[in-house]
């Protein structure tokens, strides 16, 4: 992927669907159509909810209403029932009767709280009131013209609510006729106050209107629509409204009283509901209005819901609305755009994926590959780290050992197939090995298999480079090698048997010449020694004299058979050169190495730093040592293979290059030690007795001497000086 | 014993062995012959006479001893042949043993051991020497007969009475009786049991 492309998929154009450019301002109306629709139904939900709560205000103003008023309908009744009453008002001029009617009407109205309780003639006069002693008392007052003494005075229950003519507060009057038998005498009229109403209108934050049949708003939580029209007055209706003045008369009469309400009313009958356009406070603000008719009073009662909320609701949906588009537009940008990118890892992680899928195929398979190779060799693997703690086996070397792997992980020196009779050896190999160069080294030695058997292997280590170049530990290879040593042990023994057939065969045709030539003077001198006997005892003087001088002739004979064969085997001092008997031992020993190692023995060479210069026959001295060393080793054939030493040092003494070969063997006893030079006399199942005669006749032909001593405690040592050349 | 007529025969290329080994037979009154190969052996020396051969088996060049040996059998040398060697090859030894070699010695060992196996060689050819003789006389005893006497004679060894001899020959009973009292008187025996014997030991047939 390309920088280009990565910035053009990061561009939000592209991420948007492409679109026809004729299809955006479609799109656009479409969304302002969602907008105002959101609007529209979030303004409808709120309007039902101020429907509702006009409603329950209605529901609530009514009963209130209905709870004040219910409470002193009948108390104008009930209180004309006192004989005071009609007393009074047949004779109105008793003043007793006038002072107790008036302390009967004080008392009774402030029993029951209202504003004013008090007795009119047939006339309408006051005749007393519960306010007979306080300014603006209602005594001597006339309230014929008010509808509700016309109403009582005409039978019914007087009703009527109106700004008082002597109080100008408005009230709510109840009147009832006082009867004596069917004879009017006079009304009985209280006025009561709205005021606990209005107290508790003025709490809501919504205009309430109580409209009077006329359509006249008679109480307001807003005091300038109070008194206004809510809608055109008839003539009639004005003129009985001037005849009883419910409005007030005169000085009480307010400013705004009949004018039109100072509200825009729009009708929605199908809603249920009108929208009215009202100043409050100073401000012009939109409500919904809702009507109750309250049919006892023949009153109508408007609550108020400010439309305010309802706008404020649409454009709270109108908001939201177009904050949660624009919402989802991003969203959706965003949404594709981490899609996009989610589908751009997804395809680098697959891309990866595959890549390490692969990778990991190709680990898989090289390491199968390489577990089926080391499972395959024959040839045992070992890992060791540092500490030679072991870390890795293969199969192989499990079948070498009879280990299981599991057995010889994490095993520290001395390992478990270690040969208990070797553990010296191996601590001197594993030590030799893990401290020395970090390079390849090879040894041979010997492990104990688990089932007991011996097993011969060639170990070689090579160390092992970790990927930052340190070396980690050390990775050797076990050959097994048992077979491979017996077959050579066996080769060579085969070849030792044949050498000895052929040496015999060679030493028998020797002996047998030897004893032909010589059996011819020996029978000779046998025969002419009978003779002369008989030929003394015959008293045949010359024939003893030619017998005796045959046997001297014989044995002359016989003496020259021997000189003449001795001339022909005397083993000659072949060359005569400066010879380093340092050098001869070093050459001697790596022409015996194979031989030592295959007995398990071990060669020790101490050699003298002096000058070790001989004059002689090399390959003659070095057949001197060879023997030696060869003895040496075959006298220690049955020891423990810790005891199979053969100790060779070289040293100058007294102008004598001298060399010391010992072993640890059984020694030499006194009566071998006798015969050990002889020839033919050997200790040896298949010697020849030879070998030291001829070393002996070696080192003597150089001017030395070969000697040996029996060790004090085990084995024994054969020296031989050869003198230091000059 | 020691007969004149016997000869003790010493076949050795080496002259030095030779002449030591006649002295001391010499010395010990045998009739000595010495040759210094197989050859003058057989051409001069009477293979058929009785003795004892000293034979070296070892003789180079001309025949070797081993070949003298066999040469001596298939003429049925009535000579005992001892073998001497200077290195004694043992299987060599002990295959003349089996084909009639008296005895086969190696030069290396002592000279009594020698002279004592000659001895008994020598005995021993005796004893033969005599039985020749005796066959020698008997055959010759035997050849004066005439050719019906020694009809007669081959019959009546098994032991048949005159009559089926003379039925056999086709003779008279007096004619086999007249041969029979000649053959005994001229063989100088008694009876057909002697007869027997005298024509077994003889080899007649």
């Amino acid at each position: 992927m390309t920088d280009s492309r990565l910035t053009a998929h990061q561009s939000p154009e592209h991420l948007l669907p492409r679109i026809r450019r004729a299809w955006w301002p479609l799109l656009l109306a479409a969304w302002l159509v969602l907008m105002v629709v959101c609007g529209e139904w979030s303004a409808q939900g709120e309007m039902r909810n101020l429907v509702l709560e006009a409603d329950s205000n209605l529901e609530m103003q009514s009963l209130s209403l209905r709870g004040v008023t219910q409470r002193f309908k009948h108390i104008p009744f009930t209180s004309g029932q006192k004989d005071d009453i009609p007393a009074l008002l047949q004779s109105p001029a008793h003043p007793d009767l006038k002072r107790q009617v008036n302390q009967y009407l004080h008392a009774l109205n402030r029993r029951v709280d209202s504003q004013a309780l008090y007795l009119m003639n047939e006339g309408g006069s006051c005749m007393a009131a519960s306010n007979w002693n306080e300014t603006g008392s209602f005594v001597g007052d006339n309230y014929a013209f008010r509808s509700y003494f016309q109403q009582a005075r005409s039978g019914g229950i007087g009703f009527e609510y109106a700004v008082g003519t002597t109080s100008c507060t408005p009230g709510l009057y109840y009147a009832s006729p006082v009867r004596v038998g069917e004879t009017m005498l006079g009304v009985m009229a209280i006025k009561v106050t709205l005021s606990e109403i209005e107290k508790s209108w003025v709490q809501t934050t919504n205009p309430l209107f109580l409209l009077d049949r006329h359509g006249v708003v008679i109480l307001s939580t807003l005091p300038d629509f109070l008194y206004t029209t809510t809608h055109e007055l008839s003539a009639q209706e004005l003129q009985e409204i001037d005849a009883s003045g419910p409005y007030g008369k005169g000085k009480c009469v307010r400013d705004s009283i009949l004018k039109p309400a100072p509200w825009q009313s729009r009708s929605q009958a199908k809603t249920g509901y009108q929208i009215i356009t009202a100043a409050v406070n100073g401000q012009s603000a939109r409500f919904l209005v809702r009507s109750l008719y309250l049919q006892e009073f023949d009153w109508t009662l408007l609550a108020t819901s400010n439309l305010a909320s309802v706008e404020h609701a649409r454009w709270i949906a109108v908001a939201i609305a177009f904050l949660s588009t624009l919402a989802c537009v991003f969203g959706t940008l965003y949404w594709r755009q981490r899609e996009k990118r989610v589908a751009d890892l997804r395809k680098a992680r697959g891309e990866l994926e595959i890549r390490v899928a692969q990778r990991t195929r190709e680990l898989a398979e090289r390491d199968a590959f390489r577990k089926a190779m080391e499972d395959a060799l024959l040839v045992g693997m070992r890992a060791r780290d540092l500490d030679g703690r072991v870390t890795y086996v293969n199969p192989a070397l499990c079948d070498i050992t009879g280990y299981g792997a599991d057995e010889m992980l994490g095993g520290l020196p001395p390992y478990i197939y270690w040969h208990p009779e070797d553990i010296e050896q191996h601590w001197r190999d594993n030590n030799a090995a893990m401290s020395g160069p970090a390079s390849i080294t090879g040894f041979e030695t010997r492990f104990r298999h688990k089932l007991g058997h011996d097993v011969l292997v060639m170990i070689n280590n090579a160390p092992l480079i970790d990927a930052d170049g340190q070396q980690s530990g050390w990775m050797s290879s076990v050959v097994d090698v048992t077979a491979q040593k017996q077959m050579q042990a066996h080769q060579s023994r085969q070849d030792e048997q044949l050498r000895q057939v052929q040496r015999r065969a060679v030493m028998e045709e020797m002996a047998s010449s030897l004893a032909h030539e010589i059996n011819q003077p020996l029978i000779a001198i046998g025969a002419s020694n009978e003779a002369a006997k008989l030929f003394a005892e015959q008293g045949n003087i010359p024939m003893l004299h030619s017998s005796l001088e045959r046997i001297a002739l014989q044995k002359q004979r016989a003496a020259n058979i021997i000189k003449t064969i001795r001339d022909h085997t005397r083993i000659k001092t072949q060359g005569n050169e400066t010879c380093n008997m340092n050098a001869i031992v070093d050459s001697v020993a790596t022409f015996l190495r194979a031989e030592v190692r295959q007995r398990n023995a071990r060669l020790v060479i101490h050699q003298t730093p002096n000058a070790t210069e001989v004059q002689g026959d090399r390959v003659l001295l070095e057949q001197v040592l060879v023997n030696l060393v060869m003895n040496g080793l075959q006298a220690m054939q049955d020891n423990k293979v810790k005891n199979r030493v053969v100790d060779v040092e070289t040293g100058v003494l007294n102008g004598v290059v001298f060399v010391n070969v010992g072993d640890m063997g059984a020694g030499i006893s006194a009566e071998v030690g006798k015969q050990l030079f002889k020839s033919f006399f050997t200790t040896k199942v298949d010697g020849l007795g030879m070998g030291l005669n001829i070393c002996r006749t070696i080192v003597e032909n150089h001017g030395g001497q070969l000697v040996f001593e029996n060790r004090i405690d085990q084995g024994v040592v054969f020296s031989f000086t050869i003198p230091r050349s000059t | 014993m020691k007969t004149l007529n016997l000869n003790l025969f010493i076949v050795d290329d080496d002259k030095d062995v030779r002449e030591s080994l006649a002295a001391l037979f010499i010395a010990r009154h045998y009739r000595v012959q010495a040759f210094e190969s197989g050859e003058s052996f057989l051409a001069r020396a009477d293979a058929q006479s009785c003795g004892c051969l000293l034979l070296d088996i070892d003789m180079d060049p001309g025949m070797s001893g081993l070949q003298v040996f066999d040469e001596l059998h298939r003429l049925d040398s009535p000579l005992l042949v001892i073998l001497l060697s200077g290195v004694l090859n043992v299987p060599i030894a002990t295959s003349y043993m089996d084909k009639g070699a008296f005895y086969c010695l190696e030069k290396g060992r002592e000279e009594s051991f020698l002279l004592q196996r000659v001895e008994q060689a020598m005995q021993r050819a005796g004893d033969m020497a005599v039985k020749v003789k005796t066959a020698q006389d008997a055959k010759a005893l035997w050849k004066t007969l005439t050719p019906r006497e020694q009809d007669v004679a081959r019959l009546n060894r098994h032991g048949w009475v005159n009559k089926r001899i003379a039925n056999e020959l086709n003779i008279g009973v007096r004619a086999v009786e007249t041969h029979n009292l000649h053959l005994f008187k001229k063989l100088g025996i008694r009876n057909s049991t002697e007869l027997d014997r005298l024509m077994r030991e003889s080899d007649i047939r």
